[in-house]
């Protein structure tokens, strides 16, 4: 059964600092994601919006595994679902995932676990332009488990990202 | 097949597929939005142109993950589709300079932009047309695999199920088999438990601890104790009585340290045990042991077998007092035997000392009844003992070495007198085919014979009595023969006549005595010998009684007591001599001494074995009776101080006096150094024998120093006084004078034919006519020669003149006296 997997290495990119502990400061950059709905947390009328830097400043995690869109195994950087529905103080049991071109998923909360999926921003080291479905990616480690692979899981993997709401 | 199923059916839980169709519709879709930007960008000049540029980007990324993403490999392996994806990203690389341009070269290349982008779209149908055949074509051939896995399943599954059946039956058999198990387990404990509950035996389970760990219902009745007040408690305080209690302590200590068995597994063992109420009583025990949940356990069966031991001793004391009663008879017997044979011992031998000449006719008839009395009552005496002896079955035979021929002749010339007066002639003939000499008891035998012969001579008159003995082929067993023209016996009777005081006439015998025992002690005897007797008989014509006897032929001359068995011995006194009597007993040695004394020898006594001894050493004699229990000293001990002191000289001969000598008794005295055996009551004629055999001279010499002091009396007064007592006076005197005529005729033929030399047939049965006549009237004389010649003409004797003349004698010697009493008359 191991071989069936391909380990899944989770490095810890940044010590974790103090940077998700304070309120949210406003985007300075470009907005690449905005969480509405249930959160405690906002910097723009009741929304919590993200430009890529304030995005890196939430302990970005690497998840190496292979997708089944992309050929070979892929190394994936970004943050935690997890930790970034602590960053807004997200309090639902559903997140609606939208793309650019409005495609929509819903994801339930208790998928954002430790070592689960992350808000993907760079794709083997590099930063993903919308040809590349970017900029930002829904990733599950799917290697690391085989209940990562299964129809619902890759429907969830939402790529050019840009909204997420938190649904009660 | 198993794990290959497994493969299959994990590779179907983890979907290696996204919505494929779905992402390839978006293509087409992706571009129409594309489309629809852009006309909206050329219908508003002031216009963001970011929507266009985002529409651009979305359809790169969907035409990239198509070209790039594993999904669509086998899409892309079709012809149709990898051109339509080579037109499509020729159109996105021409495309991307535009996009990427400034926004006032992209408004004005927005024309040209919309141009291309309709011209792409036949592509980008041809791409999702093509890419709904392969991926349908993919999913039929992902169904064919998936229903392929499926039977494999099925079959996994099926093959599962059978094992899963099989194992379901085997569980069910073993569960039935553990049920049944469990039902015949029950089944046994319960009848266990009956068994224990129901036995008669008192069941005992105890523990190493020697403590009651069960108790039955017999154990309550036996000991007295219920069981809650048993159960654990020590066997030892409860049924153990005190002076076993150390034994048992030690038995189970010695069990438990060396395993040594003691009681156990013994079987059973008798001990005592005690009840509740202190009694003491003895027990049958069995004690094996037992693995049990708690161990070692004994399991005890323990039996109140007080009831049976008492039934024992009862048993033992009613045999005891049975054997004590049959020993007090015995010895009663023996007692009387011994009291009633001393007194008419002592009778008869002094009636032998009283001489009927010197008395009147009258006393020597009396005399004569008191002697016939005298012996009758003897032979009663005798009978009476023989039965018990019989019966008791102590009887022990005598094995010595006898002749038959003699023998027979001892009994016939015994009974000749009897026969006689009854008118019978009594005859034998012995056919021993050269075996005459015999191991046996010759005293048992001559009983037989005497017994059977006095039988027929008793139911016969005026007939025969033949007596035979005879060889059988097999030359050991002999048959002796008893043939009589009496009366005979009825068929019915012929059974009974041996059975014991049976008397078939019972006014006929009292007429005749007896006590019907006779033959019943023949029947004893013979049966004690080893033989067999019958009788073949008819009314009116007379019997045949026969004995076989088992009889083994010897050499001659083994009797070491033979010496007066012989036929030669005669009784005639011998020169006088000077003799010993010791002798405790008065009559005995005054009868003994007065018929010595009459033969002229000079006596002396002696009243025990110790005065016999002392008496030996004085004086020298020449021959010793000697009594065998006598006070001081018996007969036995005092011959061997005799023995011992005679030395190596000249030996003394010593003739044991008893009653009966029993044949391991002959031994004793023999090997005391006795010579010989004087058996009582003492006839002159055994006493002479002896003498003769042991102080004897040589024939010779004997017939002529020896006169003949007692010759036969010529006619016996006594018989004679009978005879004409029982017929009267006058049928006497008619008797005497036909005797006279009739007799004297045949006297006459006789002895011219004797003289003449002529020993036929004819002379025989005149001799045994005359003879009979003779004897009849008493007179012995003339009976005694014509006897003495019809023996001898039987043998083949010749006579000749002397002879005649013998009888011419004696004849005309009977002629006188008898016409002395027709003158008296």
């Amino acid at each position: 059964m191991t071989t069936f997997f391909t380990r899944t290495l989770f490095t810890a990119a940044f010590i974790a600092s103090a940077g998700i502990a304070h309120a949210l400061e406003p985007a300075t950059d470009e907005v690449v994601l905005t969480v509405s709905g249930e959160i405690s947390e906002a910097n723009a009328d009741g929304a919590a919006q993200f430009d890529l830097s304030m995005l890196e400043g939430l302990d970005p995690v690497t998840v190496e595994t292979s997708t089944i869109w992309t050929d070979g195994v892929q190394s994936f950087e970004g943050v935690p679902l997890a930790t970034l529905l602590k960053a807004v103080g997200a309090d639902g049991a559903m997140l609606r995932a939208s793309a650019i071109n409005d495609y929509a998923v819903e994801i339930p909360v208790e998928d954002a676990v430790e070592g689960g999926p992350i808000v993907a921003y760079l794709l083997n080291g590099e930063p993903m332009s919308v040809r590349d479905k970017g900029p930002l990616w829904i990733v599950y480690p799917f290697d690391s488990a085989p209940e990562y692979q299964t129809e619902q899981v890759y429907s969830r993997s939402i790529w050019q990202l840009d909204r997420i709401e938190v649904q009660p | 097949m198993a794990g290959n199923v497994r493969q299959q059916i994990d590779s179907l839980a983890t979907a290696n597929s996204d919505n494929t169709q779905w992402a390839l519709a978006q293509v087409d879709v992706e571009l129409l939005a594309l489309q629809a930007a852009i006309l909206q960008a050329q219908a508003d000049p002031g216009s963001n142109l970011r929507d266009v540029r985002q529409r651009f980007d979305i359809l790169y990324s969907r035409i990239n993950t198509v070209s790039n993403s594993p999904l669509f490999r086998a899409l892309r392996e079709s012809d149709a589709a990898s051109q339509s994806l080579a037109r499509i990203d020729i159109f996105l690389s021409d495309t991307v300079p535009i996009i990427d341009s400034s926004n006032e070269d992209l408004r004005s290349a927005l024309p040209e932009l919309a141009q291309r982008t309709a011209s792409v779209r036949s592509w980008t149908r041809q791409l999702t047309l093509e890419g709904v055949g392969v991926l349908s074509r993919s999913s039929d051939a992902q169904r064919v695999g998936i229903a392929d896995t499926l039977s494999r399943v099925s079959i996994v599954a099926t093959a599962l199920l059978v094992i899963l059946i099989l194992m379901l039956a085997a569980l069910f058999y073993m569960a039935r088999l553990a049920k049944q198990q469990a039902q015949e387990e029950s089944l046994v404990r319960a009848r266990l438990a009956s068994v224990i509950a129901t036995s008669l035996d008192a069941i005992l389970v105890v523990g190493r601890d020697g403590r009651i760990k069960d108790f039955n219902g017999a154990a309550e009745g036996i000991f007295g104790y219920r069981r809650d007040e048993a159960m654990g408690e020590l066997v030892e305080d409860l049924i153990v009585p005190d002076h076993l209690k150390a034994a048992h302590r030690d038995t189970l200590q010695t069990y438990l340290k060396t395993g040594e068995k003691g009681v156990i597994g013994k079987g059973r063992v008798q001990l005592e045990g005690r009840r509740k109420n202190g009694e003491v009583f003895p027990l049958e025990v069995s004690v094996s042991t037992a693995e049990s949940e708690d161990g070692e356990i004994f399991v005890a069966f323990l039996r109140d077998i007080s009831r049976r031991e008492a039934a024992k001793q009862e048993l033992i004391k009613a045999r005891d007092d049975a054997v004590a009663g049959e020993r007090a008879k015995a010895e009663l017997i023996a007692v009387m035997s011994h009291e009633m044979r001393t007194p008419l011992n002592g009778m008869l031998g002094t009636l032998d000392l009283i001489d009927p000449e010197k008395r009147g006719p009258k006393d020597a008839a009396y005399l004569d009844i008191i002697r016939a009395s005298g012996n009758q009552l003897l032979y009663h005496v005798d009978n009476v003992l023989e039965v018990s002896r019989a019966e008791a079955g102590k009887m022990v035979l005598a094995h010595e070495p006898f002749s038959i021929r003699s023998l027979v002749r001892e009994v016939v010339d015994g009974q000749q007198r009897v026969a006689e007066t009854r008118g019978n002639h009594l005859s034998y003939s012995v056919r021993t085919r050269g075996q005459d000499y015999a191991i046996g008891d010759p005293v048992r035998i001559r009983q037989v014979l005497l017994n059977l012969v006095g039988n027929a001579i008793k139911f016969t008159r005026n007939g025969t009595v033949e007596v035979e003995a005879v060889r059988l082929d097999d030359g050991n067993m002999t048959e002796f023969r008893v043939k009589d023209t009496g009366i005979g016996i009825q068929p019915q009777d012929l059974q009974r006549v041996f059975d014991e005081f049976v008397t078939l006439d019972v006014s006929y015998t009292r007429a005749e005595g007896g006590t019907g025992l006779g033959l019943s002690i023949v029947k004893h005897l013979a049966k004690a010998m080893g033989g067999t007797v019958g009788l073949e008989s008819a009314p009116g014509e007379g019997s045949l009684f026969w004995v076989r006897l088992p009889l083994p032929q010897i050499a001659d001359d083994a009797d070491p007591f033979s010496t007066h068995a012989g036929p030669a011995a005669e009784a005639e006194p011998v020169a006088p001599r000077k003799i010993l009597i010791v002798e405790d007993n008065r009559i005995n040695r005054i009868v003994l001494r007065d018929l010595l004394e009459q033969d002229g020898h000079q006596v002396d006594e002696a009243t025990n074995g110790q005065l016999g001894v002392e008496a030996t050493g004085r004086s020298v004699y020449d021959l010793v009776f000697m009594d065998i229990s006598m006070p001081v000293l018996d007969g036995v001990e005092a011959t061997r101080a005799i023995r011992r002191a005679e030395g190596s000289g000249l030996r003394l001969p010593i003739i044991a006096l008893t009653a009966h000598a029993l044949p391991a008794e002959k031994e004793r005295f023999r090997a005391a150094g006795m010579d010989d055996i004087l058996v009582k009551p003492i006839s002159r004629k055994s006493l002479r024998q002896v003498l003769q055999a042991y102080l004897g001279q040589k024939p010779a010499a004997k017939a002529a120093t020896t006169p003949r002091p007692e010759g036969p009396k010529i006619v016996d007064h006594a018989q004679f006084d009978e005879l004409s007592n029982s017929l009267g006076r006058e049928r006497a005197a008619k008797l005497v004078e036909d005797f006279l005529g009739e007799t004297g005729a045949a006297i006459d033929t006789i002895t011219q034919r004797l003289a003449a030399g002529e020993t036929d047939e004819t002379i025989r049965k005149d001799v045994h006519h005359a003879a009979g006549s003779a004897a009849l009237l008493g007179a012995e004389l003339l009976r005694g020669e014509l006897a003495r010649v019809e023996e001898g003409l039987k043998t083949g004797e010749r006579y000749d003149q002397v002879t005649a003349g013998q009888i011419t004698d004696a004849w005309q010697s009977t002629v006188r006296v008898l016409e002395g009493y027709l003158r008296n008359a």
